[in-house]
């Protein structure tokens, strides 16, 4: 219903054209930006993750090679490798080798490993180069300087708005250049006395004093010597310094505008917005609160922009089913990943079994290693939205892990071993007719975890939580040093297991009544699974997909 | 102008796309963000946000009406949604229940001035007055749809609006004398 007046300040306001100024579209673009290369990473984070995985399997699969085997029983008694991985050792080499402290540190392990390629492809060895020429002083000295330098070059500083920031990077980078070179003092100082004593002086004083205090001055200077110190306060922004104008009332003295207290006016005469429940494809209610559905009055290709709340309380709980398949293994304590990549570990340190004061015979073979072995789940859960991205889901679940070696024959004779436990039959680990042999737990577990939505866009999941995992049955063996044997003892097992794990799963199927999750999934258990304190943890990586039914 | 390929290049988050559809709707956006807010900085950053609203969603326009009125309402929208969460504006937004609608047709003033000049006297109107015309008047909504975008009744937006016309056709009538007299002094 509008006259003429209403057309003259319509057609008036039509003409009207401002220009913004360029930093409108600078922040545009970048806000535009930032949600492209979000988007971005979480298309390739499952393109990741499978790329790790199928890296870890690799790595996995390398470790188990007859080349690295070999290398492993060198590292153990000192002497080249034989071809075989079941070396016999010398009785005092069994007992440095099932002692956890005497672990030789990694990066001087990496050398008889180079030895053994070198010598199976006769090829000359380079001379052993491991971090020690790193920490070589004029090195050290070199890159300190160069850290400097690069600190200090002017081209770095365009404006004096950022300097406080770069202070803060530069102080970390500093922090952190200390911190990687003392790092390399101390893989050095495991390696021999000498170079310790060396690396002491070198390190501990010029690092320090270097480093730290010419890099941490040069950001302060760089701030008193700005140019213009006006431009450090040009970085905040105009509208938080500018005060508003009063609003005038205009000429007439007689316009006053009767101010309504809010507690009042909003019951009374405010009617509130009105809430329309929808019931959106997928399972959660949600209110929307349509502020805008009325700005569109003619056209049906506006958009709504809505502000979306979600009401927690009235989301039902979604049955799950789950099942999980991949690999399980021993890890020696919080190594995970040192145990995910070995992929099989000495028998000798899987068991702390042995007897500290028992002579060993002579010559005996070697425990065998325990290599990693199949693994599966399988359960029901329930999942409860906490928010529109957010999950929680309790379940009930069956967990099988196993792990295999090798031991000898089953031999039924009574026997002692650990001084009191006596046994009927055990595995030898002499003689022959050697086998394989699967040590298989079972678990019954209540896993609870958190699920959380990456992105709205996107049918990515995390996952992750923890399991309280009860041994229902297990069928493992486990070594005795004293008498060289393997033995079953469930007893010396720890019953009751706490899981951490994680999962990224992507939701491939979304139908009405159900969906479906695939991905990737790992546990740890952070108890140990002996009681004897031996800094074993069972350890899988699987596969898993997960089935939510809706129950619409 | 077509902008079929503009907003399907755009779609394809092309930078020189979203870039031209920007300087061709910015400059006739901006003064839509000025007349809601009271100052040139505030109307920027609502510009800033209706954009990076029509861009996130560009997929839902269907060409079926005119993309300029589309992004028109969306800075609209924005608008009202920045008076509102903004602490200095809720007074704006508070609308005493009057029933004084009587919007008579005759008499009125000619609009002689400039269009900027008419934007500032709009913006000049006292809180929640600037509002109502804005929508009524100038963006075209009734009072019925007015009430439930600013959440108040329809009697009180046609109280709030006849006021506010009432006093910006006295403004201009005001300065409608003025240009009278600077002319005669010539």
């Amino acid at each position: 219903m509008q006259n003429n007046f209403e057309k003259q300040v319509q057609q008036k306001m039509d003409e009207l054209r401002f220009e913004p100024t360029p930093p409108v579209w600078q922040k545009v673009a970048l806000q535009i930006q930032t949600e492209k290369k979000r988007r971005r990473f979480f298309i390739w984070l499952p393109i990741l993750t499978l790329l790790t995985a199928g890296g870890i399997w690799w790595v996995v699969q390398l470790e188990n090679s007859p080349i690295a085997r070999a290398t492993s029983a060198h590292q153990a008694n000192g002497v080249q490798p034989k071809k075989t991985a079941e070396t016999v050792l010398p009785s005092e080499t069994v007992d440095q080798f099932s002692s956890q402290e005497n672990v030789i540190p990694k990066k001087i392990n990496q050398l008889p490993l180079k030895n053994a390629i070198a010598q199976k492809t006769n090829e000359p060895v380079a001379e052993p180069k491991t971090s020690i020429e790193k920490s070589e002083p004029g090195k050290e000295n070199a890159q300190i300087q160069d850290g400097q330098s690069v600190s200090t070059s002017p081209g770095l500083m365009p404006g004096a708005g950022g300097t406080v920031q770069r202070k803060t990077v530069e102080k970390r980078n500093a922090t952190q250049r200390l911190a990687d070179n003392v790092a390399v003092k101390n893989s050095v100082t495991d390696g021999g006395g000498a170079i310790e004593k060396q690396l002491e002086t070198v390190t501990d004083k010029r690092l320090e004093t270097l480093a730290a205090k010419n890099l941490e001055t040069d950001a302060d200077k760089r701030i008193e010597t700005a140019p213009d110190k006006q431009m450090i306060v040009a970085a905040i922004p105009e509208t938080a310094i500018k005060k508003v104008n009063p609003v005038t009332l205009g000429d007439n003295p007689s316009t006053k505008i009767k101010l309504v207290p809010r507690s009042s006016s909003e019951g009374a005469q405010q009617k509130p917005v009105e809430p329309i429940i929808k019931k959106p494809a997928l399972k959660d209610t949600t209110v929307v609160l349509k502020i805008a559905s009325a700005i569109q009055p003619d056209t049906t290709a506006a958009v709504q922009p809505t502000v979306m709340i979600q009401l927690p309380g009235k989301n039902k709980w979604q049955l799950q089913v789950n099942a999980a398949a991949g690999i399980s293994g021993l890890s020696h304590g919080i190594n995970l990943f040192g145990g995910l990549f070995s992929g099989e570990k000495s028998m000798a340190d899987a068991t702390a079994f042995a007897t500290p004061g028992s002579a060993p015979p002579t010559a005996r073979r070697a425990p065998s290693t325990i290599r990693n072995g199949f693994a599966f789940s399988i359960g029901a859960s329930a999942e409860k939205k906490i928010s529109r991205r957010l999950s929680f889901s309790a379940g009930l679940q069956y967990n099988y892990y196993s792990t295999s070696l090798v031991v000898g024959q089953l031999t039924r004779q009574d026997s002692v071993v650990r001084n009191s436990l006596q046994l009927n039959q055990f595995y030898a680990n002499s003689g022959a007719g050697f086998s394989n042999k699967t040590n298989s737990y079972h678990f019954i577990s209540l896993p609870m975890s958190l699920n959380w939505q990456v992105n709205k866009k996107l049918p990515l999941y995390l996952k992750t939580g923890f399991s309280l995992q009860q041994m229902v049955a297990a069928n493992a063996v486990l070594y005795d040093a004293g008498s060289n044997i393997y033995y079953t003892d469930n007893n010396a097992l720890n019953k009751t297991q706490t899981f951490l794990h994680t999962a990224i799963t992507w939701r491939v199927v979304n139908k009405k009544k159900f969906s479906m999750h695939i991905g990737p999934q790992l546990q740890y258990g952070i108890s140990q699974l002996e009681k004897n304190k031996s800094g074993n943890h069972l350890f899988a990586a699987s596969i898993g997909t997960q089935i939510s039914f809706s129950g619409k | 102008m077509d902008y079929h390929n503009l907003v399907k290049d755009c779609l394809k988050a092309k930078p020189s796309a979203q870039k031209q559809l920007y300087d061709c709707f910015a400059a006739a956006m901006l003064p839509v963000c000025y007349r809601y807010t009271k100052c040139m900085p505030d109307a920027e950053d609502v510009l800033q946000e209706g954009f990076v609203k029509v861009f996130r969603s560009l997929h839902q326009f269907k060409f079926e009406g005119e993309l300029g009125g589309w992004i028109r309402r969306i800075m609209v929208t924005t608008a009202i949604n920045f008076l509102k969460r903004n602490a200095r504006y809720q007074t704006d937004l508070l609308f005493p229940d009057e029933h004084l609608h009587a919007v008579s047709n005759d008499q009125h003033p000619e609009v002689k001035m400039e269009a900027k000049e008419l934007a500032d006297l709009i913006r000049q109107l006292p809180p929640g007055y600037q509002t109502i015309f804005n929508l009524y008047a100038v963006e075209g909504y009734n009072h019925t749809e007015i009430g439930k975008i600013l959440g108040i009744r329809e009697g009180t937006s046609r109280s709030q609006y006849a006021r506010a016309r009432a006093l910006l056709m006295q403004w201009i009538e005001q300065k409608n004398n003025d240009i009278k007299k600077a002319v005669y002094a010539k």
